[in-house]
């Protein structure tokens, strides 16, 4: 059976030797931009050690291989902000705490429940707090006997030094274009059409070769729907008064505590808006991300000049860095709208 | 699925059940509880993925089926219902169970029992490997358990290792700073196993024993190697736990082999005297002493204990006890107040006997009785004061 993980293949050819002679290392750490497929790939490799066909890659149809992929096995543990939020008992819990790394390492010191091992996911490896991290540490230099640690993290300069030198790193890469476009075109979309040329074209731009978000954007049309009106207030906020501006630094303020990545995902689209705002400047518009919206960024081009726009986008870049070094949300995002202009 | 069964008996099968059910569950479907008709009787089973419980109530089956669904919510509803009869129905192919007892009536969203974790068991053919008598193997799981580790740095000591062999079982537990050992007998027994069960296990089956007579069965599950214990009383209630991985310190050697000085004490007055003294013991490091003293009364060996506890702010007390039997010389030695407290509370009879070395080596805490049902030894670390 061939490996269902698209677009990795140059990781592929490190872990199938591994997988297949049982050589592999007891921690790998999976980087790459969210839904690039990081999860997708640590579930096949905790099928592919756990399929009763194995060793090598998993076969998907033994009742190991069916139940990690329905999320049902119970020695595949994921370990996610999702997770230490029931540990901890509180929903405003926004980090994978100290307290969910404890109730994990009761778990894997226990023989496997149903399969032959424990696989361990921690998904967002960079939300554990560092009290957490250190206190993975030992467990992830010499884990049980055969337990293996997958964890996924989007950067790994996010993660501590120590925890990254446990670990092989395994970097996933954006599909290629022509790899995109071949697959995208063979599925079909929610309406249950095939995907023409076009619309996988825009997905891809759109996706930046994360398939996921293609898969996803492709089953839920709200995703794309949503993607237009936050451009749309992108384009109206950016031209509007400081009023509205600072309205809405409010909105992203608050949005930014309850839901991180969404956050984040709002600033990156701002980011993506005035990068095309710039390409088409420079008259570049065949790399637009945004292809479908030319129009409104020929309008709202126009009514900027190039060092306003490379000027905007260092400062959200500075706001970027900012937040993740735990600025406060609701002044970054208020000096960030106070300089629109 | 068609079954009927009584109110109260569905309903002391979910507490049993229940207790296996995971409160914060990595898979959702573990906070379920799983229904099976299973050979005319209605089996419920539960996992946290650390413990198993299953357990068959009697029930008439119409239908077979299976099915799982909410377990706190089954719970609390059959909880509420009057003692009446009570029937379970589920249409073929859907997954909404219909639960009617007298005038009331629930529809409860279930989910396919395909999705339930495998619950391990073992085939009633396979030969019945060690038997237990109930009442032994609960109060040695009560002697054991509680000296086990709560934190996980070395996560083997939160386990108690339990070694079954020909005729005879050895249950030990140990926190780095006590070690309890317990030997019993086994009326049947087979090949050699030693494993390690995480103390919250033993809990709970302790728990589970209850007031039981009937011999408790204890076998290896065939595919996955853990232990599973059967508990037959008014239900038939199966018990399977995970194993800890690794391998528990060989504590043998950690047992003093010899004494200095070996006081035989009442029970009662001895753990008496460390409750009052560790009320002055709480506020200086939970430090309390004993010094044992030879006493010449002109009728061969016996002396006094003194107990006693201090702390700066508080001020001290202390307490004299008559030892009814010493031997060897004057010893002192200063323990933790709850290791004192702990062990003294679990040694069952009338009297105990501590044995010492010196103020720096750990002390023995044996209960004193003919009966070979007490063959229970707990050593405890010494804390290190100023004398």
């Amino acid at each position: 059976m061939p490996w269902k993980t698209l677009g990795q293949d140059h990781l592929l050819a490190r872990l199938r030797p591994a997988l297949e002679q049982g050589r592999e290392s007891h921690a790998y750490l999976l980087t790459g931009p969210p839904r690039v497929g990081k999860l997708t790939l640590a579930r096949e490799v905790a099928q592919a050690v756990n399929c009763l066909q194995g060793p090598g890659a998993p076969c998907g149809t033994c009742v190991q291989c069916r139940r990690i992929a329905n999320a049902l096995h119970a020695d595949v543990r994921v370990v996610d902000i999702e997770f230490s939020r029931k540990v901890e008992g509180r929903e405003t819990v926004n980090t994978i705490t100290i307290g969910a790394i404890r109730e994990l390492e009761r778990a894997v010191n226990l023989n496997p429940f149903e399969g032959s091992r424990t696989v361990v996911i921690i998904d967002g490896a960079g939300a554990m707090t560092p009290e957490a991290a250190n206190a993975l540490l030992k467990t992830l230099e010499e884990p049980p006997p055969g337990v293996l640690f997958l964890l996924l993290a989007e950067d790994d300069e996010t993660l501590l030094s120590t925890i990254r030198s446990r670990c092989q790193t395994l970097p996933l890469l954006p599909m290629s274009r022509r790899d995109m476009l071949d697959f995208l075109t063979q599925q079909r979309n929610a309406s249950g059409n095939p995907v023409t040329g076009d619309e996988a074209d825009m997905l891809y731009r759109l996706s930046r070769g994360c398939l996921g978000w293609a898969l996803n954007a492709l089953a839920d049309p709200q995703l794309l729907a949503q993607r237009q009106a936050d451009l749309e207030r992108i384009r109206e906020t950016a031209t509007a008064g400081l009023d509205a501006r600072f309205a809405y630094a409010n909105e992203v303020a608050s949005l930014f505590s309850s839901n991180r990545p969404a956050a984040r995902e709002l600033l990156s689209l701002w980011l993506r808006w005035w990068r095309d705002l710039l390409l088409i400047k420079e008259n570049a518009q065949e790399y637009l991300h945004n292809a479908d919206q030319a129009q409104a960024l020929q309008t709202h081009a126009a009514t900027l000049t190039t060092p306003q726009i490379t000027t905007f986008i260092r400062r959200l870049q500075t706001t970027l860095t900012a937040l993740d070094a735990n600025a406060s949300p609701r002044l970054a995002m208020e000096t960030l709208m106070l300089n629109v202009e | 699925m068609k079954i009927s069964c009584l109110q109260e008996n569905l309903s002391r099968g979910l507490a049993v059940a229940g207790r296996a059910v995971a409160t914060r569950a990595t898979l959702p479907v573990t906070q379920n509880v799983l229904l099976s008709a299973d050979q005319g009787m209605l089996r419920l089973s539960a996992t946290n993925l650390e413990i198993a419980i299953t357990t068959w109530i009697g029930a008439m089956v119409e239908e077979e089926g299976a099915v799982t669904v909410p377990a706190r919510l089954l719970t609390e509803f059959v909880g509420s219902l009057g003692s009446d009869r009570i029937d379970l129905d589920m249409e073929e192919g859907s997954r909404l169970l219909q639960i009617k007892s007298g005038r009331a009536e629930a529809n409860i969203n279930g989910t396919d029992p395909g999705e339930f974790p495998p619950i391990p068991t073992v085939a009633a053919q396979e030969a019945i490997v060690f038997q237990a008598d109930p009442r032994m193997l609960r109060l040695a799981i009560d002697q054991v358990d509680f000296a086990a580790a709560r934190e996980e740095s070395r996560p083997v000591l939160t386990g108690v290792n339990v070694r079954l062999s020909e005729g005879a079982f050895t249950m030990a537990s140990a926190d780095g700073f006590r070690l309890a050992v317990r030997n019993g007998t086994l009326q049947q027994s087979g090949d050699e196993i030693t494993v390690i069960i995480p103390a919250r296990t033993m809990t709970e089956l302790g728990r589970m024993l209850g007031d039981n007579q009937e011999p408790v069965q204890i076998m290896l599950t065939p595919q996955k190697g853990q232990l599973m214990f059967r508990v037959r009383g008014q239900d038939t209630v199966e018990l399977v736990s995970q194993l800890l991985q690794g391998t528990f310190p060989n504590y043998d050697q950690l047992i003093p082999q010899s004494y200095t000085t070996r006081a035989i004490l009442g029970l009662k007055d001895i753990l008496q005297a460390t409750r009052t003294a560790s009320i002055f013991a709480r506020d200086g490091s939970n430090i309390v002493r004993m010094q044992m003293q030879p006493v010449d009364n002109g009728q061969g060996q016996s002396g006094k204990l003194v107990v006693s506890a201090s702390s700066q702010e508080v001020g001290e007390f202390q307490q004299e006890l008559d030892i009814l039997e010493l031997e060897g010389e004057e010893g002192k030695i200063a323990f933790n107040s709850r290791y004192l407290t702990d062990v003294l509370t679990e040694i069952k009879g009338e009297k105990v006997a501590i044995e010492t070395t010196t103020s720096s080596n750990p002390g023995v805490f044996k209960p004193v009785s003919e009966s070979a049902n007490d063959d229970y030894v707990h050593v405890v670390m010494p804390m290190f004061v100023q004398w």
